[in-house]
């Protein structure tokens, strides 16, 4: 039995999580990209572009 | 196809003359065979013999990863890896070329390290010779069709000493047991066993189809 | 330069939000309707218990394997056409599928020790499991190591096709060692148990769901990746154009 429930919660928890986990990555990912955009409109540069 | 050839003969000069690196590789061999010799001693009993012809084919497998380990680095020392990619013929003929040069280093190896196997383990290959060595030459075509097509992606990698091994050895397993099955088939007495044979075949042509047609996609400069 | 639309107002890379949420609803349906008939599963005679874990441990192959067959099928699509969105698609493929197929990995040992007695076998099964897990592993390995990320992607879409490949080869190759022994049999051949195939054809009704809606996820993170990489070389090339360009 406990065997069996393992299995179930590896399975279903592992999903779960890994759903959980791509779905913070993109909001992440989204933050950094509106922060890079940002970043290129308002820097100066070097060369003065 | 003069590509192919040039190329071919290049190899085999380089091989020729750098022949005491097959004496090197003469000499893993031996080491690897008396390696397993200590770890699974063979007995009288047909039970305790069973795994030798799974003991030859780890042998040589082993030692052929060492010789294709090689089989760009000569070009990676010189900087020829982009020259290789950038001559202006069809790369299926390049590949062809390294292929075949490895299927012969391979072929040298195997006779090497069956020969000291069979003297160790006491297995007699020779009865068996001609059969035998149809099976090895098949099992070499595998592992240097293969063996060619990641030694050149291994060269562009970090770690490249073991990616070639890490990139290879699952996708071995047909030729491995189909060869080995067959070798032991052969020591057994039951002659040349087809199905093993089969596999043999059709998981070479498959890899030479592979390796050719992928060849394209790996050699760059 | 600025890029007036954020990914997330636009549909990225055939990825839209829209599949995702249908995926993910789907998913968690058929998993309710799933579980019902998992509990409501007549209990096996000679296995006792434990034998449910057939309705999660075959419905893993079935991600696991499709999750390779897209692997190469996209690596293929990379190769022919060049477009580095069906490589980033292969990239989700392999890694939702190691996924599965380290579950596979999992759940199959704690089904053997519960029947069987034992963690391990070398039957066909289990053993072509391992090697396809090999073979995962060796591509995603591949993939670390490969200096340069579009030769990275070549190298990966050639040696996916290769593994594809050898699948049924290794299929024959085990099956002559004489690995037919202990593992369930095939269960096409109908030794399903009455009252088992609902929960089970469920179970890989919702693997697959599962894994198309991880991959879909997956896509997109890796395509946001690929444009945060892009943005901050174009920076980096902008701010210094002498310095080294991303993939050399």
């Amino acid at each position: 039995m406990g065997l069996l429930i393992a299995s179930y919660a590896i399975v279903v928890g592992a999903v779960a999580g890994y759903a959980l986990h791509l779905i913070r990555e993109r909001a992440a990912l989204l933050r950094q990209l509106e922060t890079a955009s940002a970043r290129g409109d308002a820097g100066p540069t070097q060369h003065g572009g | 196809m003069r590509a192919f050839a040039a190329i071919l003969w290049k190899d085999l000069l380089v091989e020729w003359r750098g022949r005491d690196r097959l004496a090197a590789m003469g000499v893993f061999a031996l080491l690897v065979v008396t390696v397993l010799f200590f770890a699974a001693p063979p007995g009288p009993l047909p039970s305790q013999r069973e795994h030798l012809p799974g003991l030859l084919w780890v042998a040589v497998v082993f030692a052929s990863v060492l010789g294709l380990n090689r089989s760009f680095a000569l070009e990676l020392e010189n900087d020829a890896l982009s020259a290789l990619a950038l001559a202006p013929v069809d790369r299926g003929w390049v590949f062809l070329g390294k292929a075949m040069a490895s299927l012969v280093v391979l072929l040298v190896v195997q006779a090497l390290t069956s020969l000291v196997f069979a003297l160790f383990f006491d297995v007699d290959l020779a009865s068996v010779a001609g059969r035998y060595a149809l099976v090895a030459f098949l099992g070499a075509l595998g592992l240097s069709s293969i063996g060619t097509l990641f030694a050149a992606m291994a060269v562009r990698t970090s770690y490249r000493e073991v990616m070639l091994p890490l990139l290879l050895l699952p996708l071995l397993l047909p030729v491995v047991l189909g060869a080995v099955r067959a070798t032991a088939g052969l020591l057994d007495g039951e002659g040349l066993l087809f199905e093993p044979l089969q596999l043999l075949l059709v998981s070479d042509g498959v890899y030479l189809i592979i390796s050719f047609l992928g060849f394209e996609y790996v050699l760059d400069e | 330069m600025s890029d007036a639309t954020l990914p997330s107002q636009t549909s990225l890379a055939g990825t839209s939000s829209l599949l995702q949420r249908t995926t993910g609803a789907l998913c968690l349906l058929l998993a309710a309707v799933w579980a019902i008939a998992v509990v409501q599963a007549p209990v096996d005679r000679v296995q006792g218990i434990v034998q449910k874990i057939l309705y999660v441990h075959p419905p893993c192959a079935f991600a696991a394997y499709l999750g390779f067959a897209m692997t190469a099928f996209y690596g293929a699509l990379y190769l022919w056409k060049g477009d580095e969105r069906h490589d980033q698609r292969a990239r989700a493929a392999a890694g939702v599928g190691v996924l599965f197929a380290t579950l596979l990995l999992l759940t199959g040992p704690l089904w053997a020790k519960g029947t069987w007695g034992k963690w391990w076998s070398w039957d066909l099964r289990l053993t072509l499991t391992l090697l396809l897990y090999l073979v995962y592993v060796s591509y995603l390995l591949l993939r670390s190591f490969t200096e340069g990320s579009e030769r990275a992607a070549r190298f990966a879409a050639v040696y996916g096709i290769a593994g594809l490949m050898v699948i049924p080869l290794n299929y024959f190759a085990i099956d002559l060692a004489g690995g037919r022994s202990i593992h369930p049999e095939n269960l096409e051949r109908g030794s399903l148990g009455a009252g088992m195939s609902l929960p089970f054809w469920l179970g890989v009704a919702v693997a697959i769901v599962a894994y198309v809606h991880l991959w879909l996820r997956r896509t997109e993170v890796e395509h946001l990746r690929g444009l945060l990489a892009a943005r901050e070389a174009t920076m980096a090339h902008r701010d210094d154009p002498g310095g080294a360009s991303w993939d050399s």
